[in-house]
């Protein structure tokens, strides 16, 4: 770092020069940023440009016809929603939880946080299909044959694709995303509020359900948000714990498989029998799921700021 | 715990490292009183001890289903596939003199214990060796027709199969060895078909029903055919046996690094060199685009943008995070492939090259914000200090900065490097999924992820494959959880180090 500085450039004729590189270096690096928003716009635009045709009611609320390529999305989107619903259920609370406990019981130095902080890190960084092969392995295979053996009597009920283990799944996927939202919230709490109810009496447990929560929810609100934007998007996961090729029909048991929109645009672009007759219905879908995971983000951004704000 | 904390207070106060916890040492007391508190205060830890459970649960149970490939001894899967009970069946079957009505109680009772998945197995099977077929027959060019028995491209097996289509399918595959005037050539193979599914099936006792199926088929077939079907199932059952050796052995530790993938054929092989380099290949390209691209963008957003480009790109970014893979996978897909084999004109509209650059439309928003992070985390006394010496702007960036920033970017590329590793969605749908190894980055390629995501679907559970896909899973997990410790433990702390200049 001290031979960093090695040429002196204080010198009038250096002025110059040192003007034009300063411009070179801005120019190249505001260049990659740039190209970088030039690739985002070029998606968004092409995407939205090849799915304005279809994009109707009549689309986002029909199911698909004639091999899926004719009709709508709506079971596609109907399933994402309760997917998404049943894997915050899980992940919402046992996220909140995790992160109370970081920010409020453990003190930063303790082994058992650090435990907990690595694998909240490494559980963001596990690959999408492995959390797939988890789930197959432990929701279906171990946890739900074993129900089916013990309830059942061996007859195929639990384990199998469906639902709620595909929730499961994309719960624990989206655990981090809500572990990291909640405790930034947290820590947004004035300490002084704390400090005003202990003061008065209070327990730390009292303190945490009627100061710290309530004074969180916006960030609470904002990890479900992302969550469920995460869980939208990602197809990995539940390409074998319970998406389905196609259903006529929606879900209305945990057992039931279920239409993904994400799971849908995959099939549609790579495994349908008649891929070049159903481009625009690719499109049109995956535009739906833009603005989808858009809107969510955006709510989640506006959400965070508010907070930021009000503290 | 909260006693220790109260001394480390009143000898060491930095109080912006410390949480509220430290402070409320007194309320220890008050916590004894009250049972239902501490209850509920228990179950807090221990709930957010999942976590960690969950790290030990994925590698427990993504390992458990891999691990029968290691440990069934080859001389007991030898001797289960050997009595074979469906050979001998078979055998029965199509010798009309010998049926007895012992063997149709036997059948009866195999018949009790089919489940409908067979049918489905057949499917696939019969699938796998048409194939073969083709390829026996054009001899030549193996490495195109061979590779790829589950390509994206061909409509996977329809997931019911109704039993009569079963039968026809058989029996139109049968009917072939009749019709053949190259008999040496097609017979071979499709009989092989016949013998081969039920020793399959066998494995998880699922025989009867396709071989209920097969008897009228089989039957339908005029008695040249079935002769010569018989004089020849003698010879494929020794022939099978030399063959279920090698089945046995294909997941011995030697014969995973062979350079051939072809996990549905009679003698499987289950090489995964190629799928390694297919996954260096594609992780290599995103890094080599997507790593400059990232850090010079951070550079520019944390030192050179004005206030209102910042604004602009920030949020963007953020927004190119938040972008499904698969709609980065479709895009790739539908526009981009055109675009670049109109543009670059090479052969293959799929390859690793395609996957590369739209891998690194996933990477780019990790290496900025990591990296990003880790220049705006140096200290301003550097930045003050290099001003102060006279140095332009652009020396206090690439000189000053971004050397006291390194072990943060490095973090950046290591775990982008991770992302791209394992990204399925993207790599399934844009790198044409063949698995090569050849070291030209204008030809398909296969990844270890979209391996899994590919043929996890038409895999029979229980089977080498099904345990060899799983292996692939605990590797993908093993590998992340490398480059994660490493930036955890090792990245983490040089950084620390440095920016403290200690």
């Amino acid at each position: 770092m001290t031979n960093a500085i090695s040429t002196p450039t204080f010198l009038p004729s250096a002025k110059g020069r040192r003007g034009a590189a300063d411009k070179l270096a801005a120019t190249l690096t505001g260049a990659a940023a740039f190209f970088i928003l030039a690739i985002i716009a070029i998606v968004i635009v092409s995407i939205f440009n090849g799915g304005k045709e279809h994009f109707t009611w009549e689309f986002l609320t029909q199911a698909p016809e004639e091999g899926m390529t004719k009709g709508g999305i709506f079971p596609a989107i109907i399933g994402t929603v309760y997917m998404t619903l049943l894997m915050s259920i899980m992940a919402v609370p046992l996220g909140t939880i995790t992160a109370i406990y970081l920010s409020e019981y453990a003190s930063p130095d303790s082994i058992f946080a650090r435990i907990i902080r690595f694998a909240v890190n490494t559980l963001a960084s596990v690959p999408a299909i492995v959390f797939g092969l988890f789930g197959l392995g432990f929701f279906v295979q171990f946890i739900g044959k074993g129900i089916d053996g013990a309830l059942f009597g061996g007859h195929l009920t639990w384990g199998q694709p469906n639902i709620l283990w595909a929730s499961m799944t994309m719960g624990f996927l989206t655990l981090p995303v809500v572990i990291v939202s909640v405790e930034e919230a947290i820590r947004n709490v004035p300490r002084e509020n704390r400090e005003a109810s202990i003061a008065l009496g209070a327990t730390r447990l009292q303190t945490i359900w009627k100061i710290v929560l309530p004074g969180s929810i916006s960030g609470i609100l904002t990890g479900m948000i992302l969550a469920v934007s995460r869980g939208a998007g990602e197809v990995a996961p539940i390409l074998f714990t319970g998406a389905a090729f196609f259903l006529p029909h929606t879900p209305h048991a945990l057992t039931d498989q279920f239409m993904h929109l994400g799971y849908h645009i995959y099939v549609l672009a790579t495994q349908s029998a008649n891929v070049d007759k159903t481009i625009p219905l690719q499109y049109t879908t995956t535009m739906v799921l833009l603005i989808l995971t858009f809107m969510l983000n955006l709510s989640a951004v506006l959400v965070r700021s508010r907070l930021r704000r009000n503290n | 715990m909260n006693e220790n904390d109260k001394t480390q207070e009143t000898t060491k106060p930095d109080e912006h490292r410390r949480t509220v916890a430290s402070k409320w040492g007194p309320l220890t007391a008050n916590r004894k009183s009250r049972p239902f508190t501490a209850v509920i205060e228990f179950g807090i830890k221990a709930l957010a001890f999942s976590c960690f459970a969950a790290i030990i649960l994925i590698f427990v149970f993504v390992f458990r289903e891999a691990w029968p490939m290691f440990t069934s001894h080859p001389e007991n899967r030898t001797a289960v596939d050997t009595s074979s009970a469906a050979v001998l069946a078979l055998a029965r079957e199509l010798s009309p003199n010998t049926t007895s009505p012992g063997t149709a109680s036997e059948k009866a009772d195999i018949a009790s214990k089919a489940k409908f998945k067979a049918a489905t197995k057949v499917e696939t099977k019969t699938d796998a060796s048409g194939k073969q077929v083709k390829v026996t027959k054009e001899g030549g060019n193996v490495e195109q027709e061979v590779y790829d028995p589950l390509a994206d491209d061909t409509p996977a097996p329809p997931k019911k199969e109704e039993p009569a289509k079963v039968e026809k399918k058989i029996a139109t595959t049968t009917s072939k060895v009749d019709s053949a005037s190259t008999k040496k050539v097609k017979s071979e193979p499709s009989t092989k078909i016949v013998a081969a599914t039920p020793a399959k099936a066998k494995r998880s006792d699922t025989v009867a029903k396709p071989l209920a199926q097969l008897t009228p088929a089989v039957e339908a077939v005029d008695s040249a055919a079935l002769r010569q079907a018989r004089k020849q199932i003698d010879s494929l059952r020794t022939k099978e046996l030399s063959e279920n050796y090698d089945r046995a052995h294909a997941t011995d530790i030697p014969h995973l690094a062979q350079l051939t993938w072809q996990p549905v054929s009679t003698v499987p092989k289950f090489g995964l060199t190629p799928l390694f380099i297919g996954t260096l290949k594609v992780t290599l390209i995103s890094i080599l685009f997507g790593g400059p691209l990232g850090i010079l963008a951070a550079l520019f957003t944390s030192t050179f943008a004005p206030k209102w480009s910042r604004e602009l790109i920030k949020p963007a970014i953020e927004l190119l995070a938040g972008f499904p893979s698969v709609v980065i996978g479709f895009f790739a897909l539908i526009v981009m492939a055109t675009v670049f084999q109109n543009f670059f004109d090479y052969q293959y509209r799929l390859n690793s090259f395609l996957g590369g650059i739209a891998m690194s439309f996933a990477v780019i928003p990790i290496i900025f914000t990591i990296s990003e992070d880790a220049l705006v985390a140096v200290p301003h006394s550097l930045k003050e200090a290099s001003d102060a010496l006279g140095a332009a702007k652009w020396q206090t960036a690439f000189r000053v900065v971004l050397p006291a920033a390194i072990p943060g970017v490095f973090a950046a590329l290591v775990l982008g490097f991770g992302r791209a590793f394992g990204e399925t969605m993207i790599a399934l749908m844009a790198t044409g999924n063949a698995p090569l190894s050849s070291a030209n980055f204008l030809e398909p390629v296969r990844t270890f992820a979209a391996t899994i995501g590919a043929e996890m679907a038409e895999v029979v559970f229980g089977d080498q494959h099904y345990n060899v896909l799983f292996f692939i899973g605990s590797l993908l997990f093993i590998f992340t959880f490398s480059m994660n410790c490493f930036v955890e433990f090792w990245v983490r702390k040089r950084l620390i180090r440095r920016i403290q200049g200690k």
